[in-house]
């Protein structure tokens, strides 16, 4: 189990991880869903404010139990506008950089746990 | 080129149902996730920044038609019609999901193509001299001994839980396009004066943290010798290499840490030691091969015709700049080796489309035997091109948005994925990429700057060879900003050596313009057509290092 | 415990000592291999983790030098993937622990066989 280590807790962490089906990187929402990180919309995240809740949000899903959706959990930060803060997760939230091909056609946007 | 035989192609075939069976295991959730992550792995298939990414090997780079019209299927199919072509002269998908895992895989099977080894801590994709077999300036062939060596090293019993993973180069040419000398083992192949192979061993070379270049571990292997010393050395690194620390577990660490004589007499020893008798059919094995790579028999005297250069019509013509830039001398006289750039300026380098993937196979079926090549530096090679078809082959080249000449200048840049995909990244490569070569075409097509590597990785792995670049850029995360390294000098050829690093990283605005500025440093200083690693050996770190930082005024004098 | 053998055969085991065998860490470097040992009509490498494959080396080496008659067991942690490589190394057969065998299960084991 990876450990959560967060310096600002003062704008939330929420929890990120791949969706073991498709791979797509995805976030825990308040209603325990897993929603597409690239459709990110900061009222529907799970978004909690101390190193103790989001040791609790992190332990709460194992990928090792058979019915997991998803896979290589961890927590990020949160900056003042709701996005991740470091710059590698905000990359996963917006999706690369630069032109990627054509779209994913019928990409499902949530994943049900 | 070389075509399956059945026990090759029902290896490949059992490992797709067993990655079938394995993949259907984990989604019934009776294989975890720790279980199946190293399953995954070795069959090529990561966990990237947005998605899985799968890496298919590309034996020595070589590819025939059907298989790149394949690979064209396979992005549009399974991905998002594009591919990614990688230093290792592999292919990448940047978006494929698990479940469609099993059937890509047997889809890449048909074609004998598959993404065994190349992850994991075993000896991956054997990557070899573009123009093997072709280039003008030839000794011998490696082919044969490439291929040979693929069939040695796939599914290994005894190295495929190493202590690091291991990369072989090989070429058969002095002018070495396969950077030998920063692989784990770089093999030169040579003949001996009574005409009999021989081969040189370069050992413990590498990137990464550490970057070395290789030593002279073996002088003149006979081939006959080759398997066996190998073995022997693969079994003394599988022994005796670190395992205690990943950063220290490549063979130049134990190379460096025991030294040369004492690897070299702990090799020497366990090859007297070791049983020759599984290796009394190899040579035979090998002389089979060479049936696979013969040159063809072709009526060179239909081959010729109006050389570009010599048509007065096309004087000046774009095509002629394309000639000169973008193809290479031919063992055949008739023949040229034509290079495709996948470096548009302000182009993602490395990538290809799936219309382009198709052009290329289509173009290579007509005019090239079926036949092409992924370079290291990222581009694609159509090696049997007669000269009186180059004017047809440049037409379908430029409709398919293929014809930028810039095979070796200062655009042809190698970058890796970098964090807009990679999970190990530490800053974005492929943007700065953009920004620079946009900013360099304009310059190189008005002076004649002659060849530059440009070489830009985004983390200290160094996939983009950054270290053995004439400039090279390396991306860091400084406090959750990119920050950008550059090293001077440094060279991946016959002459290989690790560049100087300049001093403090600058931000990736900063980027194009310093390249500018030091290119054009460069091109006035430069005596004749001195190369810039030869420039930069007589001005040195000192006098480079101005231009780096903008301490130059506009006629490039220091200012103080 | 559980022999297992490239010709199909599992035979259970009270014990693994129970062959009378000594068993040496797989990442034992040859030269550190003493006379005694080797002496052994039975000689069990014992693998640390799956992951490290010096084991395999070992098993090359050792096959070479002792006699013919000498069996060389691999144990310890590795995985049912791993079977056909011990014994394409030289292995004479594997001794798996009841919880590996459960873990990976039985019909992995055997479809390895």
């Amino acid at each position: 189990m990876a450990a959560v280590k967060i310096r600002d807790y003062s704008h939330g962490v929420m929890l990120i991880a791949n969706h073991l089906l498709g791979g797509r990187t995805v976030y825990l929402s308040g209603e325990q869903q897993w929603l597409l990180l690239g459709c990110l919309q900061q009222q529907q995240a799970a978004i909690v404010h101390s190193e103790e809740a989001a040791t609790q949000l992190l332990a709460s899903i194992n990928p090792n139990d058979a019915l997991c959706p998803v896979v290589e959990p961890y927590v990020v930060q949160l900056s003042s506008n709701g996005m991740p803060s470091h710059s590698r997760e905000l990359l996963r939230a917006t999706g690369p950089s630069i032109r990627y091909g054509a779209p994913a056609t019928q990409e499902a946007n949530h994943v049900s746990i | 080129m070389y075509q399956y035989n059945d026990i090759n192609q029902e290896t490949v075939d059992s490992r797709c149902r067993e990655f079938r069976d394995q993949v259907e295991r984990r989604i019934a959730g009776t294989l975890s996730e720790s279980e199946f992550k190293p399953l995954r792995l070795m069959n090529g298939l990561y966990l990237q920044l947005h998605a899985y990414m799968l890496r298919v090997a590309i034996p020595y780079g070589v590819l025939s038609s059907s298989q790149l019209s394949k690979l064209a299927d396979i992005s549009d199919k399974y991905d998002r019609g594009y591919g990614h072509f990688t230093t290792r002269q592999n292919i990448q998908f940047n978006w494929p999901t698990l479940e469609d895992m099993p059937d890509l895989l047997e889809e890449l099977a048909t074609v004998q193509m598959h993404a065994i080894q190349t992850s994991g801590n075993c000896i991956r994709n054997i990557t070899g001299d573009p123009l093997a077999g072709v280039a003008a300036d030839e000794d011998v062939d490696p082919r044969p001994i490439c291929e040979w060596l693929r069939q040695w090293s796939t599914l290994h019993p005894e190295f495929r839980y190493l202590p690091r993973k291991f990369k072989f180069a090989i070429t058969g040419s002095a002018n070495d396009r396969a950077a030998i000398k920063v692989h784990d083992i770089g093999l030169r192949l040579r003949k001996g004066t009574a005409g009999d192979l021989l081969i040189d061993l370069w050992l413990g070379g590498g990137q990464g943290r550490t970057p070395k270049i290789a030593q002279l571990f073996k002088r003149g292997l006979k081939v006959e010798e080759l398997l066996p010393y190998l073995e022997a050395t693969l079994r003394v690194y599988n022994m005796h290499g670190r395992r205690d620390n990943k950063y220290k577990a490549r063979i130049k660490i134990l190379l460096s840490e025991i030294g040369l004589e004492s690897l070299q007499a702990q090799v020497q020893e366990e090859y007297e030691a070791l049983d020759k008798g599984p290796f009394a059919n190899s040579v035979a094995e090998l002389k089979a091969l060479y049936s696979h790579f013969a040159l063809p028999l072709i009526d060179i005297v239909q081959q010729s015709g109006p050389t570009i250069l010599g048509n007065e019509k096309l004087a000046g013509h774009e095509v002629q700049r394309w000639y000169k830039q973008n193809t290479r001398d031919h063992k055949l006289a008739g023949f040229r080796s034509v290079m495709i750039s996948l470096k548009p300026a302000g182009g993602i380098p490395g990538d290809a489309t799936s219309a382009q993937m198709r052009a290329l196979a289509s173009i290579a079926k007509q005019y090239s035997r079926d036949e092409l090549r992924v370079t290291h530096r990222q581009n694609i090679v159509m090696p049997w091109v007669a000269e009186k078809d180059l004017l047809k082959v440049w037409q379908a080249l430029v409709d398919g948005d293929l014809a930028e000449s810039n095979i070796d200048l200062p655009s042809d840049i190698i970058a890796c994925p970098g964090m807009d995909y990679c999970a190990l990244a530490t800053a974005r490569s492929i943007p700065v990429a953009q920004d620079i070569s946009k900013k360099l075409r304009e310059t190189e097509l008005q002076t004649d700057i002659g060849k530059l590597a440009i070489n830009i990785s985004g983390c200290i792995n160094a996939c983009a060879h950054h270290h053995v670049a004439d400039i090279g850029i390396l991306g860091l995360d400084r406090a959750g900003v990119e920050n950008y390294q550059i090293t001077l000098g440094g060279r991946s050829d016959e002459n290989a050596r690790v560049g100087e690093r300049m001093g403090p990283g600058l931000s990736a605005d900063e980027l194009p313009a310093t390249i500018e500025r030091v290119i054009k440093f460069y091109i006035k200083e430069r005596h004749d057509d001195e190369s810039f690693s030869l420039a930069y050996d007589r001005i040195g770190k000192a006098g480079f290092k101005p231009a780096v930082y903008g301490e130059v005024n506009d006629d490039a004098g220091v200012t103080a | 415990m559980r022999q297992l053998f490239e010709n199909g055969d599992v035979v259970e085991l009270s014990e693994r000592d129970a062959l009378g065998s000594i068993c040496i860490p797989a990442d034992t470097p040859i030269a550190d291999i003493d006379a005694e040992q080797l002496a052994q009509s039975v000689l069990l490498l014992e693998f640390a983790s799956f992951a490290d494959g010096r084991g395999f080396s070992l098993a090359k080496i050792l096959k070479r030098t002792l006699p013919p008659s000498t069996q060389v067991v691999a144990t310890g942690t590795i995985i049912p993937d791993q079977l056909e490589l011990a014994w394409q190394c030289g292995f004479d057969s594997a001794i798996i622990s009841e919880e590996l065998w459960l873990r990976c299960g039985p019909n992995n084991w055997r479809a390895q066989l």
